[in-house]
């Protein structure tokens, strides 16, 4: 028997991209901004959330999906701040999929939500590679992480729309300068935005929560 | 051993892969070629990794996977020419300007397989 070449050309994770696909489309009819937060373990993803939720919630409806690979320690911070939430555990799994995510939706009432955060794993690498449907990827890294990190994880950052340099109130006790760290995101994500917050004192959070109205605005259905 | 992303992916290799195989009456796959793009996130060593424990029992058993790496390459907004971005540091080589739009590197693709 002979052998063959067969051409596929087919993407590996098209499976996944057609269920996030039906999610844009859920999120679109819906008229909810929807937002993926990725960022290493430790940057300050919940306490951005939690302080967004306690500074928007009588403005704007916001729902979490808070994805760790255990406990509901953050759901529970959510919830707190008052918000409705839903833990998934991936167990040993790295990242979140979009079909993971389809099967939270139903734990929200969609009619009656304006912003879902998507609360990835804290990991530079894996989630990067999988849609889940969302308008805008945000990236959260914080003061305390080293200012090269964009350069050893380059994938991640060049394909979010946002980055949120958190944690600026140390940054004076670390020696570290924010700008930097804006530099080094531009530079392997040459038009990413970037703000530079304090989530814990609340410094600087209102260009975080302008640039999540003016998307939310784009976003709705009037 | 912890579930990394590149056992997933793997397992969607072998759902499509087993796909077209059975599509094209195969008796045998010899040859799988995948593209991975230098910034998809994902690493090449650990998805042939998985390749052995996934295709035991299959029509992929035994056969040779082929990683393909493609660069991440950036198209200069300065001076149009392209580059290599893990190469030059992110910076374009020719006018060392520093905005590009991302061509490639994001690869992750089923290029093609060898039947009998």
């Amino acid at each position: 028997m002979s052998e063959s070449l067969i051409k596929i050309g087919e993407n590996i994770l098209g499976a996944n991209t057609g269920i996030a696909e039906q999610n844009r489309q859920i999120f679109k009819q819906k008229g909810i901004l929807v937002v993926n937060l990725m960022s290493s373990p430790g940057s300050g993803k919940t306490t951005l959330l939690e302080r967004t939720i306690k500074d928007l919630k009588y403005e704007l409806r916001i729902a979490v999906i808070e994805g760790d690979q255990q406990t509901d320690r953050d759901s529970q911070r959510i919830e707190a701040a008052g918000a409705p939430v839903f833990q998934i555990n991936t167990i040993n799994a790295c990242h979140l999929d979009a079909n993971i995510v389809q099967d939270a939706l139903r734990h929200f009432n969609m009619e009656d939500l304006d912003i879902l955060f998507i609360e990835n794993v804290g990991n530079l690498i894996c989630p990067g590679a999988f849609d889940l449907g969302e308008d805008y990827r945000a990236i959260v890294i914080s003061i305390a992480e080293g200012e090269d990190k964009p350069l050893k994880y380059p994938g991640i950052f060049s394909d979010s729309h946002i980055a949120v340099v958190n944690k600026i109130d140390v940054a004076e006790a670390l020696e570290a300068d924010p700008q930097r760290y804006v530099s080094f995101i531009k530079k392997v994500s040459p038009s990413i935005e970037c703000m530079c917050v304090s989530a814990k004192t609340g410094y600087e959070m209102s260009q975080w929560y302008n640039w999540l109205r003016k998307k939310r605005n784009e976003k709705k259905i009037i | 051993m912890t579930n990394m992303h590149e056992f997933g992916l793997m397992k969607s290799i072998v759902d499509i892969v087993y796909e077209f195989a059975m599509k094209n009456r195969a008796e045998k796959v010899t040859k799988i070629i995948v593209d991975i793009g230098a910034i998809s996130g994902v690493v090449p060593e650990y998805l042939s990794f998985y390749f052995e424990p996934c295709t035991k029992n299959t029509v992929m058993e035994g056969a040779q996977f082929e990683t393909n790496l493609i660069p991440a390459i950036g198209n200069c907004n300065g001076c149009s020419s392209t580059f290599d971005l893990l190469e030059n540091n992110f910076v374009c080589p020719a006018c060392k300007g520093e905005s590009w739009e991302l061509t490639s590197g994001k690869e992750l693709n089923i290029q093609g397989i060898e039947v009998i």
